[in-house]
Order: structure tokens, then sequence, then C-alpha cells
């Protein structure tokens, strides 16, 4: 999927657009800026609506100015979008300077760990019943993460086999799963 | 791109995903918008989508939603404070005229007129006396209880017809107080002065009216920038009625209305129109749509609707940027006038009542070599901040070249090209391009079975049928 006449993104250093700027770093920041919110937040939308607002933020900067420290730009102004929320909400936390270097802890609690085990059980059983390709698409796209072209680079598909594969695969997932899994 | 998406293709599932370019999610968005079955599509993929991410334990892989990065990309079309349309540019100063014809010897005609003509103050310290002066508004004393709701419904019986000249009065002079200039109507209460403007056209069994000439073709290397007009008379669709209600078509000279009294921007603004808002400033709205011209493919028509949505005045303005891929564009109807003593300013700034709506048209011509997807023209619009009153807020919507086919643009937007259609049938118009009464008539046949008409397009479209049938 995908128009193969549309440019791959730039390197950042050769971004001169707002929109390019956005582009790449939606592209490199977008999961990771959602899990630092997470770690300030606890609450999944209210960090997705965060740094929403931090990418629309983006926008109205110089990109040459901001392109120089982007990292450390968007993780300032997530955090601070962050801890407006809260204080709005007056959920006073208090928040340690090196969170941003800190990660989740891996660990799960017990209960839920037995839960998203369960879970996964769950879904790999039917996602059995998709064909082969389906499922292995699907596989790497959520369980590994990985983008069109990643998959395409992989399986050796097309990059619009691999999109319509997907499409198909997710469609009979919907009508197959139970509402409790989505 | 055409509207071809349907709800099994492929590209939504990219598009929920995050893996279309960003050319090809705008025209993906564009799509969705005002097609909800299309938007729950993508909305179950998002969901089934998180829940497999979460339920393979990557929580640090979750993304947006494809809702949330369609705003983001969307926020990077509203100028920023660097990038923001001056409206105290010069180039907004195109005049765009407005013609009243309630009276009943002349047709009054106003010229909506940037009046800041090279002053950088805001639109809200205009000094709206200075203006009168200097371009000689004709005074006019409204009739109190006209206003007045709790009025005696005699007070105005003995005042007889207003005399008609170049101080154009519009109200019998019942009351020597607040004073005010037609202006100062249509600045701050054009809902009720063009309802009186109606009642007294639909009095009028002759009609004595200035001539009139269409708007030419305005080149966009000449005038990028034009302010969207947000007023107009409200006579030409009663007269339109007592035309039709008239015909006989054994009668040749019957056949056809008095090409002065076809007046597109008040036959258009005689109807209600619900399009979808793309913007919104404060308490106003306004929805754009760019479709393939019905009488000539190779343009388009920019249809364009401001409104006021909530339940409180608010004051706003307008303009239209043309990209480079425009050559020309027209205003369609604000058909100017020829006599001399006619011309009156009327504001920019216009106060928008609850429920006020006002629709445009522009007729535009694209470059060769422009491209879908590419910016075809960006809306600008200036209103009362709801956050802080007396404030300005501004917010302003970039348009893209799609060649939407018109029986594809949203109900009310369809009606609108067919009263415009018909109206310069009627007129017989010049225009560029080919229409004739049985190409209208096939207009009005789709509409009828793709849609269900109010009661207003209802009767409005029995009308125009009848019309069209004499010619």
């Amino acid at each position: 999927m995908g128009d193969p006449n549309v440019t791959k993104l730039k390197n950042l250093e050769m971004i001169t657009t707002a929109d390019e700027l956005v582009e790449h770093a939606l592209k490199e920041y977008e999961s990771p800026l959602i899990g630092y919110a997470m770690t300030i937040l606890k609450d999944l939308e209210r960090s997705r609506d965060v740094v929403q607002d931090t990418f629309i933020r983006l926008y109205k900067q110089d990109v040459e100015k901001v392109k120089k420290g982007l990292k450390s730009w968007l993780y300032t102004v997530c955090r601070n979008r962050a801890l407006d929320v809260l204080r709005k909400e007056k959920r006073m936390v208090s928040v340690d300077d090196e969170i941003l270097g800190l990660e989740h802890s891996k660990l799960p609690a017990p209960d839920t760990a037995t839960d998203h085990h369960e879970r996964i059980e769950q879904l790999l059983e039917i996602l059995d019943r998709l064909s082969d390709n389906q499922k292995e698409v699907i596989m790497l796209k959520f369980q590994q993460g990985m983008s069109y072209d990643e998959i395409s680079e992989k399986t050796g598909l097309s990059s619009g086999n691999v999109g319509f594969l997907l499409h198909n695969g997710l469609k009979k997932l919907r009508e197959m799963m139970p509402a409790d899994l989505i | 791109m055409k509207n071809t998406l349907k709800d099994n293709d492929p590209k939504l599932t990219a598009y929920a995903l995050g893996e279309l370019s960003r050319h090809e999610a705008a025209e993906v968005t564009k799509q969705l918008k005002g097609n909800p079955a299309l938007q729950k599509e993508v909305d179950q993929i998002d969901n089934l989508g998180l829940a497999l991410t979460k339920a393979f334990g990557k929580e640090d892989e979750i993304k947006l939603s494809s809702k949330q990065r369609a705003a983001i990309f969307q926020s990077g079309r509203n100028p920023t404070n660097a990038d923001v349309i001056s409206i105290h540019k010069k180039q907004w100063l195109r005049p765009v005229v407005v013609t009243l014809g309630a009276a009943a010897a002349l047709a009054v005609t106003f010229t909506v007129l940037n009046n800041m003509a090279g002053r950088d103050d805001l639109p809200s310290q205009v000094n709206f006396q200075k203006i009168e002066k200097d371009d000689m508004l004709s005074p006019i004393a409204p009739n109190q209880s006209r206003w007045d709701k709790t009025s005696n419904s005699n007070s105005n019986s003995n005042s007889g017809a207003s005399q008609v000249g170049s101080n154009i009065v519009l109200f019998d002079n019942a009351s020597k107080h607040n004073v005010e200039t037609m202006g100062d109507g249509l600045m701050h209460h054009p809902a009720a002065l063009r309802g009186e403007i109606e009642k007294t056209a639909a009095t009028q069994s002759s009609l004595n009216l200035a001539e009139l000439s269409e708007n030419g073709w305005e080149s966009r290397a000449d005038k990028a920038m034009t302010r969207l007009p947000l007023v107009c008379g409200n006579a030409s669709w009663k007269w339109m009625e007592q035309w039709i209600d008239n015909i006989d078509s054994n009668s040749p000279d019957n056949v056809r209305p008095s090409k002065n009294a076809v007046r597109i921007d008040e036959i258009l603004n005689h109807f209600h129109y619900s399009n979808p808002a793309d913007i919104q400033v404060g308490n106003i709205h306004s929805g754009i749509s760019l479709v393939q011209c019905p009488w000539s493919a190779n343009h388009q028509i920019a249809v364009v609707l401001v409104q006021n949505r909530s339940k409180i005045d608010s004051y706003a303005e307008a303009a239209i940027t043309m990209s480079e891929a425009v050559s020309r564009y027209r205003l369609l109807g604000y058909a100017k006038t020829t006599e001399p003593d006619a011309a009156m300013t009327a504001p920019a700034r216009v106060k928008l009542a609850p429920g006020y709506s006002h629709l445009v048209m522009y007729e535009i011509e694209l470059n060769s070599d422009v491209q879908l997807g590419d910016d075809v023209l960006a809306v600008t619009l200036n209103a009362e901040s709801a956050d802080s009153p007396g404030t300005i807020a501004s917010n302003a919507l970039s348009i893209q070249h799609s060649n939407l086919a018109w029986p594809k643009a949203p109900q009310d937007v369809q009606f609108s090209l067919i009263l415009t259609s018909w109206a310069q049938i009627i007129a017989d118009s010049n225009f560029d391009g080919e229409m004739n009464a049985q190409k209208v008539l096939g207009m009005i046949q789709y509409f009828e079975t793709a849609h269900a008409p109010s009661s207003e397009q209802r009767d409005a479209l029995s009308k125009m049928k009848d019309s069209l049938s004499a010619l």
C-alpha cells in the first residue's frame, strides 16, 4: 500500500518543511511519547490526547530551530502538557526531572500477567483460523510492530499485497473476536 | 481524488494504521468527512488495532488513532501567526457589490469594501460614523414598530409609501430616534433587515430595476485575496415566485423574468442550508465544498457557507485566498450596478444572529497543470472569540482539488448548484460553458431521486421546473 512515487521520509538534516518534520517526528516518537505520557498520566486516552497536542504544537515551531533538539523538545512539551492535565484535574504528582530517562517497569502484577497470558492464548487461537499469510502479516504488524514496508521486505510480498492481507485478515478477526477481547 | 472509497477498501486499514503518506491520508480524511459509515469502519479498525497491540503486550508500540493523526495534519493547514493572512492588507480591498432590491423604483446597490484602506487597525476599532460620512451613506429612519415585536401594528398605517430615490428609505419614518444607516442595518442586524426587504419585495407588482452587470473574471495573479461577502438582499426569490405564478407560455415576452431581477446571491441566500462545518471560530462555523462546475467541466465551484449555529450573536468576517493553482475566478451574484448614486458602503464585518447563515459561490478556473490534492484555496474566518469576549480569533482552512462531481457533493451544496444553474438559464446569462433548461431539469430529477428534499427545497424545485417548462 502506498504510492511508489511518494518520496520516502527524509533524514532529519534534509527536512525543511513543517509537514516533513511532523511526519518524521510521528514516525520516530509517536509510540515512545505515548508511553512516556502514560508514566505521568497513567491513562492511555489522556496520554494520546497529550501527544496529539504535542505534535500540533510542533507545527507552530521554526523548523530549523527545533529540529536540532527535536527529541528534547518533544519530551519537554509532552511532559508540560501532561502536567497541565494533572493540574487541571487536581491530581498533583511529584515528577522527577530524571523521569525523562526512566522506563516503565516491565514486570506486570501477577493477576494481570495471568489475564494477559490468557488473552494471548485466546487471540492466537483465533488467529490460527486465518490463512497463513494473513496470520503472518498480522503478527508482524502488531506483535513485532513492523510497518507495511518492513513486512514487505521480510516476507517478500509487495507492500500492496501486505495491505490487502492485513485488511482482509483484520476484517475476519473482527467477525471472530469476542467483544471483550476488543 | 473522487469519492471512491468503499467500506471494504484496504486503503481504510492502511489509513487507520498510519501507513498512508501524508497526502494520501489527507485525501482519505476528506472522504471520511460527511460519511459516517466509512468513519465507523475506520474507528472499528482503529479499535481492533489497539486491542491487538495491547493483547500482544506491546503497549510501547501504541500509536495515535487515525482521527488524532488527521487532526495533527489538519492543524498544519491552519496558518501560524507568521502566516496568518492579514485582513488589513490591501489585497482584501476588492469591492463586492451587494444589491438590495426592496425599493419599488430603484435597486439599491451596496458596495462592500474593506474600509481599512491601508490602515493596520483591528476591525473593532473602525469608526463606522467616519465611514458613513466618507461614503455618503443615506441615513434611514427605521420604523421602531417594526423592530419592536410588541408594537401596535396600526402605528405605521398612515405613514404611506416611502419616497424612493437616491435616498432609499425602507422603513416608514415613524421615529426620530435611533436613526441608522442601511450599513448599520446590514452590519448589526442583517437577518431582520433582509426580512423587511423580503416583505417589501413581495408587495411590489411592477419593477423598475437598475441595470445590473455580473462580475467578470478576476486574475489570480492580480487579486489572490478577496473578502467574502456576508450579506445580501432578499428580494429576488420573491420576484421569481411572482413571475413564475404569472408565466404565460403563450406570451413570448413573459417566459423569462426581468434579467435585473435575477440575483443569484439573493436567490441562494433565501434558502436554509446545513452543510457540514469544516472550521469554527467562536460561535461561527464555515463549511467549504469544491465541486466540478455543472455548466463547465473544466471549472470548479467553491461553495462557502458561513453560519452561526450558536444561540449568541457574533460578529464575523471572512476572506478567500486563491492559490497558485488558480488561473482566474469570479464571484457568482453580487452583480454591480451602473446607477451613479446607488453605491453605498456596507460593513465587511457583520453580526450574525443565531441561525443566520450566508452562502457564497465562486467559479474557478484552474491552471492546466494542477494535480489532484493540490491546494486550491484557503478560507480564513475571523470572529469573536468564545473564550475571550471582545477579542477576535481566527481560523483558516485550505481546500484541495479533488474534482468532486457535483452529484457527490453534500445535498445542500447540490441544491445550491441547481439554483445557480437555473438562475443563469432563466436570466439568459452569458457564462462560459454549456447549460440549458433540459440539463437543469435533469439535475433536478437526479436530486429528487437521490435525496429526500426538505419542504422548502421541494417547493423551490417545483417552481423551477414550472419555469423551465415554459422556455
